[in-house]
């Protein structure tokens, strides 16, 4: 009842917030002096990454409780998390190529950025391939917290891989990395968008996996 | 406006990828609740 009412209230929020956010992307941030109109993609992109960021630590937390406390309450958290930050992270990975296509003149580069995305990417595509390869509940749980906790190992690289290794993916420092004061804001309000979008996402994905549970438990009720 | 197409194009296929993801899990969730309330009458009936 409370997951209702809070995901029904996310979903108002982001009924004010997205054609907002929209509004403020398309007229009021300034264009890129260089980049152009195209740099616009740049507040759909970076969001979407912070949401996919967002929802594998929460699998990752999720996936820590659930070997820990041995409760299934939390494999559906993690499996509803990752799911987000795959879907997520998939749109990155387009917005990426969409953004790379006018600027790099290419649709996609091995640069280290990207590659260490692509990786992500694949570490949770094979996490759901696992869990839709193994029957037992506890096992499948198990097995996928695995991936969950040594999957995150990615994130950090992603985060400081413009830093460690060559690469000409631009780099966005904590202080706005010289953005336009308008930019900034803009920014900070696309983040705080996609904030909203990414729990939302999660609780609405959460709530499916426990009716789902409820439904193969009653399912075992009349089959005995 | 230049590039105007892969600006459009990311947005909405951002926005064309989430609603998609929504409209799935909506239909999945309206099926299994419409199993659920099978099985809990089916469990009732039989006492």
């Amino acid at each position: 009842m409370k997951t209702n009412r809070t995901i029904s209230i996310l979903f108002f929020l982001l009924m004010v917030m997205m054609p907002l956010n929209l509004y403020l992307i398309f007229k009021v941030a300034p264009t890129e002096r260089i980049m152009g109109d195209v740099q616009r993609i740049f507040y759909l992109h970076v969001s979407l990454a912070s949401g996919a960021f967002l929802a594998f630590t929460c699998t990752f937390v999720s996936s820590i409780l659930f070997l820990w406390k041995k409760n299934l309450v939390w494999d559906s958290a993690a499996s509803a998390a990752a799911e987000t930050g795959l879907l997520f992270a998939t749109l990155v990975l387009v917005t990426g190529s969409l953004w790379a296509r006018p600027i790099w003149n290419v649709w996609w580069t091995w640069d280290p950025r990207l590659l260490t995305v692509l990786i992500l990417w694949f570490i949770y595509v094979g996490y759901f391939l696992l869990r839709g390869g193994i029957a037992d509940r506890f096992k499948k749980a198990q097995y996928s917290a695995v991936i969950g906790i040594i999957g995150y190992i990615d994130i950090p690289v992603i985060r400081y891989a413009t830093k460690w290794w060559k690469s000409i993916h631009p780099l966005l420092s904590r202080e706005g990395g010289g953005l336009n004061p308008v930019m900034k804001n803009v920014m900070f309000f696309s983040l705080a968008t996609f904030l909203v979008l990414t729990v939302f996402l999660f609780l609405f994905r959460f709530r499916l996996a426990r009716i789902e549970e409820r439904l193969q438990k009653l399912k075992k009720l009349t089959e005995d | 406006m230049e590039n105007w197409g892969y600006l459009v194009g990311a947005y909405t296929v951002a926005w064309l990828g989430v609603s998609f993801y929504l409209y799935v899990n909506a239909k999945k969730q309206k099926a299994i609740e419409e199993r659920l309330s099978d099985i809990e009458t089916l469990l009732k009936d039989r006492g």
